[in-house]
């Protein structure tokens, strides 16, 4: 009877874990891949969309290993959609040779300014492409140079990556749906986190600027096991939107059951490295080489 | 004979497992799937039954042993999740994914995810000491060049709160992989809330790291600017930090939050960044030359920034605010602080220079364009010098296209175009010789061809064309070679020279390999060049296209045999060249190498990386390689053993006893194990030859 009762806890518990693995799903950005530059474009003629569709492929791929708070996918049609345009910049010059630029913004979440950066300046604009896998190689190599603090500011912090979070007040801070490792991201890392909170007037929007502090393990308390080992993150002075140092006060005050989360965001990412969870035997492949 | 009869038995026996071993890997594969669905449902005993069947399945011999750490290791990892779940036997459960996770390193100690999830176990086990010494061991003997093992085990110090151990075996780890940012962004991370002495010291290791990794060099002078505010290494790290953020263009809005505030030196960074039209005031950037020009190349950069490039009289703006803070021409020269200092001014008056000549409307009557100019030649004659010579390759460049704009070719001294692309190409070239990728400057040679033909110097122009076409060939436009070459040939009286037959050779043999992917024929004498041994540079570039392209038309066309022949030349060929040139070489490399080596395993070794740094392993070797950018230098770095499976791979191909004979090899640090089917006694010599090969520590033939 007792081990019965065991087996449908064990049970219980994996379902559990599933569903709280189910839960902590990253949100896909979908990528594409936009070829304006008129030159590059007569070039390729047919060609030209199976190169946007890989130039998208490769920049997803880049991305996700850079930026692992969100997933990227070059074949999703989902919003929010990341589009990246490599175009001639903007310009009175009528010169035969332009300077070209790549431009990455995000569609479907009213992001602001768009992040931009020099693909060739004017003097290569003429220089053979090394057809669509050596244009796609140069593609590569010019990812490497993009802003990347401003890719999160401006871009990638408009994404949020979840909208459940627990508030903890002994000391205040908020425990997200999600391990380190579920995000690549290191302590230091800071967040922008949406939530209403309870008022004399009703729930009101309050928006907090919160820094990651630590794998939750809290001493003397015995929280819910699907906490233990996620980030908590703790709540730092701010600027607007954010609520300033009074606005924190609150919190301490306040009855956790009655907070709920709208948004995060990652405002300041510190990706973990080296960024390993327990690897599964789906990710594992020992035929390639065993040492 | 006889005693080579049960070696090729048991080649023969090993064949046919292996064609079963494949199979039996996919079914182990779908047997751990249906037990991890089994135990997600609480039937943990039914799952370690068919973990028992999955095993069984795969079979005792080498070729199953895949098969067989698969499920090893999967039952480690089951064994891990029924600790979470069944409390009781949690100790018992850890216990026996510890015997599983060890028994897969038995035959795989480096194998990374199992040596992770095994200290994982050691430490909910409480046993970090254990964890550790398993750490260590794989450490010590990580061959693989990737630095993956020092990673784990730093990771596994900074989880136990021991930073300095933490910090050695992060630095082993960049040490084992210099290409790679992985390890210095770990060594910034440790520095989060490091005290003032261990940020000071980290210093010079961003300093070393800025060409490399500017992002990870970024972030830690953001480090070292926080945690020791207003000190004097704070002070060398904002420099540092303006130095790369405007080199780099990152000048957003955001990349300036989170600088600390209230200290002067940021204020009034803040203030000019806020306002880079109006005049700075900056009394702290102003006091010493180099802090100005360290000003000055962010002004640059928010002349060249994109917010402007619509707005190109704000781009002037910038640039002229740029110029009034930058120190002068002089100063570069004599002052000792600014002698290693990126040459601001020189670099602000040649996008000066180009801003204005691209946008004739801001400069009625090329007035402002004259000013710069003077400012450069009518001063003190070679004041514009300086010692970074991309900056100087850069700024010859924009004034030999300026002048040849406006057809100033005669006269003497550096105010013509003649002068200043003569400039560009020596200093290309200078650049070169010093290690640097060779750069076909093929659009300034043509220019410069036609001045001199412009001056009546035919000797001088036709020459001139020849190189253009050889720097057409070298980005891959033939009929552009083939243009240049016949204005050379135009030009010359007399029967063509030896220079213009190869060429003329060249480009036939690419013409034909491009337009009916024929392969290259040992009769025809025009492609004698192909066969030759040659030491010039040159066709040695050419040479490796050939190959390359040949195989990859090869493959295209189902001869893998032959493709992988040629791709082996082509390897060998480009091991043999100081440079490459464009992405298409970068991509043609890859594919070469990829055919060239198909049968050698060095799957987890890292065998190629593209940098912006030439970093050469013990025993590898540095490719520089030309990618149409501003002038920063791209590398490919290939491992001494990628290097040593081209060479091997090109000797077994000219062996005929093996021609036909399926062959795999593994190479690892020097040490050949190679396994031959159908092996018979003329095997034995050619082994002793192999084992010749240069760079071959140590060969066997495996059964």
């Amino acid at each position: 009877m007792k081990n019965r009762l065991r087996r449908v806890l064990v049970g219980l518990a994996l379902l559990a874990w599933t569903a709280a693995a189910a839960a902590q799903i990253r949100p896909t950005v979908a990528v594409s891949f936009d070829l304006a530059v008129p030159r590059w474009q007569a070039h390729f003629g047919d060609e030209r969309a199976m190169f946007e569709k890989q130039a998208a492929g490769r920049i997803a791929k880049w991305l996700g290993e850079h930026f692992g708070f969100l997933s990227f996918a070059a074949d999703a049609s989902s919003t929010p959609a990341l589009v990246v345009h490599l175009e001639v910049a903007p310009g009175q010059s009528v010169r035969q040779n332009k300077e070209t630029q790549l431009r990455l913004e995000l569609a479907g979440t009213g992001a602001p300014a768009p992040l931009v950066w020099r693909f060739r300046p004017e003097d290569k604009f003429a220089e053979p492409t090394g057809g669509l896998p050596g244009l796609l190689k140069e593609l590569e190599l010019r990812l490497e140079e993009v802003n990347r603090q401003a890719l999160v500011a401006q871009i990638l912090s408009q994404v949020s990556i979840a909208k459940e979070a627990r508030l903890w007040q002994s000391p205040v801070s908020w425990v997200i749906p999600y391990r380190k490792t579920d995000l690549c991201m290191d302590l230091s890392s800071v967040l922008r986190i949406v939530s209403m909170m309870p008022s004399g007037a009703g729930p009101q929007q309050r928006i907090y600027r919160a820094r990651a502090k630590g794998e939750f393990r809290p001493q003397g308390a015995t929280p819910p096991a699907d906490w233990i080992g996620r980030v908590f993150t703790v709540p730092e002075t701010s600027t607007p939107p954010e609520e300033a140092e009074t606005g924190l006060n609150a919190l301490g005050s306040v009855n956790p059951q009655q907070v709920s989360i709208q948004a995060i965001y990652v405002l300041e990412y510190q990706r973990l490295q080296p960024c390993v969870g327990a690897a599964s035997p789906a990710t594992v492949d020992f035929r390639g080489g065993t040492r | 004979m006889n005693r080579l009869r049960p070696l090729a038995l048991l080649a023969f026996g090993l064949l046919a497992g292996a064609a079963h071993a494949q199979e039996h890997y996919d079914r182990a594969r779908r047997a751990v799937e249906e037990a991890q669905a089994l135990q997600a449902s609480g039937r943990w005993s039914d799952a370690q039954v068919r973990l028992a069947e999955a095993a069984q399945g795969c079979g005792s011999d080498l070729a199953e042993r895949p098969c067989r750490l698969l499920v090893r290791y999967s039952s480690g990892y089951l064994s891990e999740f029924e600790a979470a779940a069944a409390e009781e036997r949690r100790k018992a459960m850890l216990e026996a994914a510890v015997t599983h996770y060890r028994a897969v390193l038995a035959e795989a100690p480096q194998h990374e995810a199992t040596l992770r999830n095994l200290a994982s176990v050691y430490r909910r086990l409480d046993r970090a000491q254990d964890a550790e010494a398993l750490l260590q061991q794989a450490v010590a003997g990580d061959g693989t060049g990737t630095g993956g093992a020092a990673m784990l085990l730093g990771q596994f110090y900074r989880e136990e709160g021991r930073t300095e151990d933490a910090m050695a075996a992060f630095e082993r780890a960049a040490a084992a992989n210099p290409a790679s940012a992985a390890a210095p962004q770990a060594i910034v991370a440790l520095h989060a809330d490091a005290p003032p002495e261990k940020l000071a010291a980290l210093l010079p290791r961003l300093v070393d790291w800025e060409g490399s990794f500017p992002a990870v060099a970024e972030e830690g002078y953001r480090r070292v600017l926080r945690g020791m505010t207003g000190t004097p290494p704070a002070e060398q790290a904002l420099l540092a930090w303006v130095s790369v953020v405007a080199r780099q263009g990152w000048i957003a809005p955001a990349n300036f939050a989170g600088l600390p505030r209230g200290w002067t030196p940021v204020e009034e960074l803040l203030r000019y960044a806020g306002q880079p039209e109006a005049e700075p005031s900056a009394p702290w950037w102003m006091q010493l030359a180099l802090r100005r020009s360290v000003l000055a190349e962010l002004a640059l950069a928010e002349g060249q920034a994109a917010e402007v490039r619509r707005a190109p009289s704000r781009s002037l703006r910038r640039l002229q605010v740029g110029m009034r803070i930058a120190p002068e021409y002089e100063e570069y020269l004599f002052r000792a602080e600014l002698k290693r200092a990126w040459p601001s001014r020189l670099e602000l008056a040649r996008a000066q220079l180009a801003l204005l000549a691209r946008e004739p409307a801001l400069d009625p009557g090329a007035r402002l364009q004259q000013a710069v100019i003077n400012e450069l030649f009518v001063g003190k004659a070679g004041a514009y010098r300086s010692e970074n010579l991309e900056a100087m390759q850069r700024f010859h460049v924009t004034l030999g296209r300026w002048y040849a704009e406006r057809r100033q070719w005669a006269g003497n001294g550096s105010t013509t175009a003649r002068f200043q692309l003569e400039r560009a190409i020596g200093t290309a070239a200078e650049r070169a010789a010093r290690g640097e990728p060779y750069q076909p400057m093929q659009e300034e040679k043509l220019l410069l061809a036609g001045g001199y033909e412009q001056l009546g110097e035919r000797a001088k122009a036709s020459d001139m064309y020849l190189r253009a076409a050889e720097a057409f060939l070298d980005t891959d436009q033939l009929e552009e070679a083939r243009d240049a070459l016949g204005v050379a040939q135009r030009l010359t009286s007399g029967p063509p020279g030896p220079g213009t037959e190869m060429l003329q050779r060249v480009i036939a043999t690419r013409g034909k390999v491009v337009a009916s992917a024929q392969q290259a024929d040992p009769a025809d004498s025009g492609q004698a060049w192909l066969r030759t041994n040659t030491s010039q540079p040159f066709l040695i570039r050419q040479r490796f296209k050939v190959f390359a392209d040949l195989a990859e038309r090869a493959q295209a066309a189902g001869m893998e045999d032959t493709a992988a022949s040629y791709a082996g030349i082509a390897f060998e060929t480009a091991l043999r060249s100081k440079s490459l040139v464009g992405t298409a070489d970068l991509v043609r490399l890859d594919h070469a190498r990829t055919l060239a080596l198909a049968r050698a395993d060095t799957a987890q070794r890292r065998s190629a990386m593209v940098s912006s740094r030439a970093l050469r392993d013990p025993g590898g070797e540095v490719l520089p390689v030309y990618v149409p950018n501003e002038g920063r230098a791209t590398y490919v770095s290939l491992s001494a053993d990628a290097i040593l499976a081209g060479r091997f791979d090109a000797a077994l191909r000219r062996e005929p006893a093996l021609s036909g004979k399926p062959v795999r090899y593994s190479v690892d640090n020097g040490q050949i194990r190679l396994r031959v089917a159908d092996a018979d006694p003329s095997v034995t010599p050619v082994i002793e030859r192999l084992r010749g090969v240069p760079g071959v520590r140590s060969l066997a033939l495996l059964p």
